[in-house]
């Protein structure tokens, strides 16, 4: 009787220390969004408090801009990777966030969306005004910033940026948890880091 | 007991298909030059769109990429991605000489065609026509594919 005691406090002993270990390895709050929300808009025009209408979802997140015609796809397509190796994603949703709110309007954001094929169920595009946009991005750990400048043959000037290439993995309440370089990370990595959130 | 004649059939066989080897997805010809496995990004009318390919130079000189025209944008030039500081930027690369016997490769990340200011918007499933002009060999004029990453 009594070494059954004995084993028994050594079992829940154990089952203690195995707690607190796993607890350990939850992976850290980069950034915490969850305490304020910015308010920009998605490619419908409609205002999106952000991260606070998503609460509840775990957010997969990419930087891009519209006029970026190599990294930027990059990223998107791993994001959309990601969403096809995810078996469930009932609560996910995958959000493009533009660092060039200027040119990036809802209209054109629809448009990247079509050339994308990104199903609107599960992907939103965000922008909104300058300084909402910065605010983000700053929250983020995000830089963005007009790199040069050229002339088409008609005479349209075009800017192109350079920028933190980035995703990241933000969970149910608006706490970045993962980040990536977002034209680099492999799909499924993704996908194994969002599944420890969930 | 295996006779000397199929012994022979076989290695004559077998020397011939060493023979065989896989040729790349070639688009375009010249006495010197090969272009293969292009294919642009989906873009919007007036915004812009990249077009990768790979060039391999088979003639006996060194030869020189200088410009890129496309009807299906304002301009086309060739740029590069890079990584600075931590950040990822893009710039215009000028022109691209290609050793012989060596390959030029552009890729995502890397070197591309620049389209700014597209004339109409590309989706998947659409083609558009890309004009190379090289220093020695002159113009190639191919077509490429518009695919969805």
């Amino acid at each position: 009787m009594a070494s059954l005691k004995n084993f028994t406090g050594h079992l829940l002993l154990f089952a203690i220390a195995l707690l607190l270990i796993s607890g350990c390895e939850e992976p850290d709050v980069i950034h915490n969004l969850g305490n304020k929300s910015n308010i920009l808009v998605n490619q419908q025009g409609d205002t999106v408090r952000f991260p606070a209408d998503f609460r509840g979802q775990h957010l997969v997140i990419g930087f891009i801009y519209t006029h970026c015609p190599d990294i930027c796809p990059v990223t998107t397509a791993n994001m959309k990777q990601a969403y096809s190796q995810l078996k469930d994603t009932a609560d996910v949703e995958f959000v493009g966030i533009s660092f060039d709110p200027a040119r990036d309007t809802p209209a054109v954001l629809r448009q990247y969306m079509h050339n994308f094929k990104l199903p609107a169920d599960h992907f939103t595009m965000l922008t909104g005004d300058s300084a909402s946009v910065e605010s983000v991005l700053r929250r983020m750990g995000v830089e963005a910033a007009i790199s040069y400048r050229d002339t088409t043959a008609e005479g349209t000037v075009n800017y192109f940026m350079k920028h933190t290439d980035r995703i990241s993995i933000m969970d149910i309440r608006g706490r970045v948890r993962f980040e990536y370089p977002g034209s680099v990370v492999p799909p499924e990595h993704l996908v194994e880091d969002l599944n420890k959130l969930r | 007991m295996i006779s000397a004649k199929y012994v022979i059939s076989v290695l004559f066989v077998a020397l011939a298909l060493m023979g065989c080897r896989p040729q790349p997805d070639k688009e375009s010809h010249s006495n010197t030059l090969e272009v293969y496995s292009g294919w642009a990004r989906p873009g919007t009318a007036g915004g812009n769109s990249a077009v990768y390919l790979t060039i391999y130079n088979g003639s006996g000189a060194t030869d020189t990429l200088q410009k890129v025209t496309t009807g299906a944008a304002a301009t086309a030039s060739i740029h590069e991605s890079y990584k600075a500081d931590g950040l990822s930027g893009m710039r215009a690369a000028g022109n691209q000489p290609i050793a012989p016997e060596t390959t030029l490769e552009l890729k995502p990340g890397g070197l591309h065609i620049m389209l700014m200011d597209l004339k109409k918007p590309l989706s998947a499933g659409d083609t558009i026509g890309v004009q190379l002009q090289f220093k020695t060999a002159g113009g190639i004029q191919f077509e490429v594919p518009v695919r969805a990453p």
